[in-house]
């Protein structure tokens, strides 16, 4: 017999039970999809026939079941996550259809910013990664309305009338919140928490908060381009010094890189302009240069971090 | 030993490196292409097609370079210039053909002689998954006319709901046939050393099952502005179809127990159903009539089947 390398057999199907159990799984999931799509479907179907009454009635019945649930069977059990995850939509529906029954002006990051404030009861409560999922998109939509929405004659920009900020200062609130959030989550995985706080959950927001800090960056965006490019690069290199002091993970530094890259090449196109052929072609050698250098850089922080955390086991 | 083969090194990049590298190595393409095509200037069928394969040439260069696939930009700066090259192709050989059936014929070679010569796994999927939708136009087009609908919501002469499922199943009985062969003898094509080259197709044979059933949509099926007519025929049974073929590739990823691929089944599953919300032919209430007594028959089969200890 060949020990020399690890093998696996080629006929590595699944036995007789195992093919049982996954069809029983399988039926058992097309069942309730069915079930929840034919719900939704008759609920749809009949939407126009009920009055306002009526559909008021049936969005504050969802929210009040779901509410029951959650406390017949608190978290962090999983029924009574899903309860409130389904609660935090429920709210969000609730509120859509009063803005649309009853015109009251309001802008839709206003919706979106009260469902935030609504659900966060729901989302400390429920001690699930899932729901704080739920529930920072619905506060990032809302930031990011809230930074393209704004026409110049909002009362918003009257605070800050005499210090001419613009949208990408604007930006820089969303990408800090992002940030500090994910701080927050890397430090409530330390505690007695961290069921909230699912290893996905941090360096997800880590990568939207860097998506709005490149949108602050870019060219076309900001009439203070060194300010606002400065203030992001302060941010990045404290990432990175963290980074690189925790010895752990390089997500955040191919994330930075990734923002990096982006900002650099969209800055190139803005300065080229295009009037020339070889200016793709430059752009076109910039892009694999920096791209090239920074996966290099990258995978020897990693190998490096993995061979000293191997000798650290071996000791 | 006939059977046993190595297992594959446990990968060492992360993902987050490997999607860094792919998207610069596409923009990198993208540039590099416009350049090309700015610099070259292709008009011609002729000139088009010189283009196109220099273009495939340089790309399986690139992928014969990284035999070993490690290379993450080389092999996606090589997949954009592929692309650009099969269009240029795509487009000299049927320049001045009629209709669509020459053109999704010519891409239904194209794709195979692709699927089966360049040397890269995401590649071949990709290949297989294009073969395949051009394999389903080809029929559709070439047996129902191109001016003709399958089954029109306005009663226009046109193929029957007999007609229109057995062309539906002439076009993915082979392909869900051809992944079953290839999945029960996989040891003996694997012994033979065939693996590099099949293994990808069968991929993309489940992504094809999972996803491009909709290339055999009637066109009508589908209407995502103004309102549509219900009870217009059966144009609802479409998706459900493709359901069931997504339900068939889950079953196929299960029996290679990759769960990446069964996600994807799933993902695919839920959008077929998305598209039954907003088929033509019935009405939202009968749908969700339907739904509810498929959904309440398929817990009872579930309840029967589940296994013994479980009861």
């Amino acid at each position: 017999m060949d020990t020399s390398a690890p093998a696996v057999r080629q006929d590595n199907r699944p036995t007789p039970d195992e093919w049982r159990a996954f069809g029983a799984r399988l039926l058992h999931a097309a069942g309730t999809g069915s079930l929840g799509a034919g719900v939704i479907f008759f609920v749809a179907a009949n939407w126009q026939a009920w009055g306002l009454v009526g559909r008021f009635g049936l969005l504050e019945a969802g929210l009040l079941l779901c509410i029951v649930a959650a406390l017949w069977r608190p978290p962090p059990a999983r029924g009574g996550q899903a309860a409130l995850l389904l609660a935090t939509l429920f709210a969000g529906a609730l509120l859509a259809l009063f803005g649309q029954s009853y015109q009251t002006g309001a802008d839709v990051y206003e919706l979106f910013f009260n469902w935030a404030l609504l659900t966060l009861p729901f989302a400390v409560v429920a001690l699930s990664g899932a729901v704080w999922a739920v529930w920072w998109v619905v506060l990032d939509v809302g930031l990011a309305l809230l930074c393209g929405g704004l026409a110049p004659d909002r009362f918003f920009w009257l605070i800050f009338a005499d210090r001419d900020r613009d949208r990408s200062m604007l930006l820089m609130l969303p990408c800090l919140a992002n940030l500090f959030a994910a701080t927050a989550f890397l430090m409530i995985r330390r505690s007695r928490f961290k069921e909230a706080a699912p290893v996905w959950l941090a360096p997800w927001l880590l990568t939207i908060g860097l998506g709005f800090g490149t949108a602050a960056a870019l060219p076309q965006m900001t009439n203070h381009g060194s300010p606002v490019i400065a203030s992001y690069a302060v941010i990045s290199l404290g990432i990175a010094v963290m980074t690189l002091r925790r010895r752990h993970d390089v997500f955040p530094l191919t994330a930075l890189a990734g923002s990096w890259i982006a900002i650099s090449t969209l800055w190139l196109v803005q300065s080229l302009q295009f009037d020339k052929l070889g200016a793709f072609f430059i752009i076109a050698v910039w892009l694999i240069g920096s791209s090239t250098a920074a996966a290099m850089l990258l995978i020897r922080c990693l190998h490096r971090w993995r061979t000293t955390t191997v000798e650290g086991v071996a000791r | 030993m006939s059977g046993i083969t190595t297992q594959p090194a446990m990968p060492e990049r992360p993902l987050a490196i490997s999607l860094l590298l792919g998207m610069s190595g596409w923009a990198a393409g993208g540039f590099l292409l416009i350049f090309i095509a700015l610099l070259f200037d292709a008009d011609s069928a002729g000139q088009a097609a010189i283009l196109g394969t220099l273009l495939l040439v340089a790309a399986w260069g690139l992928f014969r370079f990284d035999r070993e696939d490690r290379q993450i930009f080389v092999v996606q700066l090589a997949l954009a210039l592929s692309i650009a090259g099969q269009c240029l192709v795509l487009y000299a050989m049927s320049k001045d053909a009629d209709g669509v059936v020459p053109v999704a014929f010519a891409a239904l070679v194209l794709q195979t002689v692709l699927a089966l010569a360049m040397p890269n796994r995401l590649h071949r999927t990709l290949s297989t998954l294009f073969a395949t939708i051009a394999w389903a136009l080809t029929l559709r087009f070439t047996l129902f006319g191109e001016h003709t609908h399958i089954y029109p919501a306005d009663g226009r002469q046109a193929a029957s709901l007999t007609g229109a499922l057995a062309v539906w199943l002439l076009t993915w009985a082979p392909v869900a046939a051809a992944l079953w062969w290839a999945i029960r003898s996989e040891t003996a094509w694997v012994v033979r050393g065939w693996a590099p080259l099949l293994r990808p197709i069968v991929t993309g044979l489940i992504v094809s099952l999972a996803f491009a059933t909709t290339a055999s949509y009637p066109l009508e099926s589908i209407q995502w502005f103004g309102n549509g007519k219900a009870g217009a025929g059966n144009l609802a049974l479409w998706p459900l179809l493709s359901s069931l073929g997504a339900l068939g590739a889950l079953t196929a990823a299960f029996a290679l127990r990759q769960r990446a691929l069964m996600a994807m089944c799933v993902v695919a599953a839920l959008l077929h159903v998305g598209c039954f919300y907003y088929a033509l032919g019935s009405s939202l209430l009968v749908k969700s009539l339907l739904m509810l007594a498929v959904g309440s028959l398929l817990i009872v089969a579930a309840r029967i089947l589940r296994p013994r200890e479980n009861a």
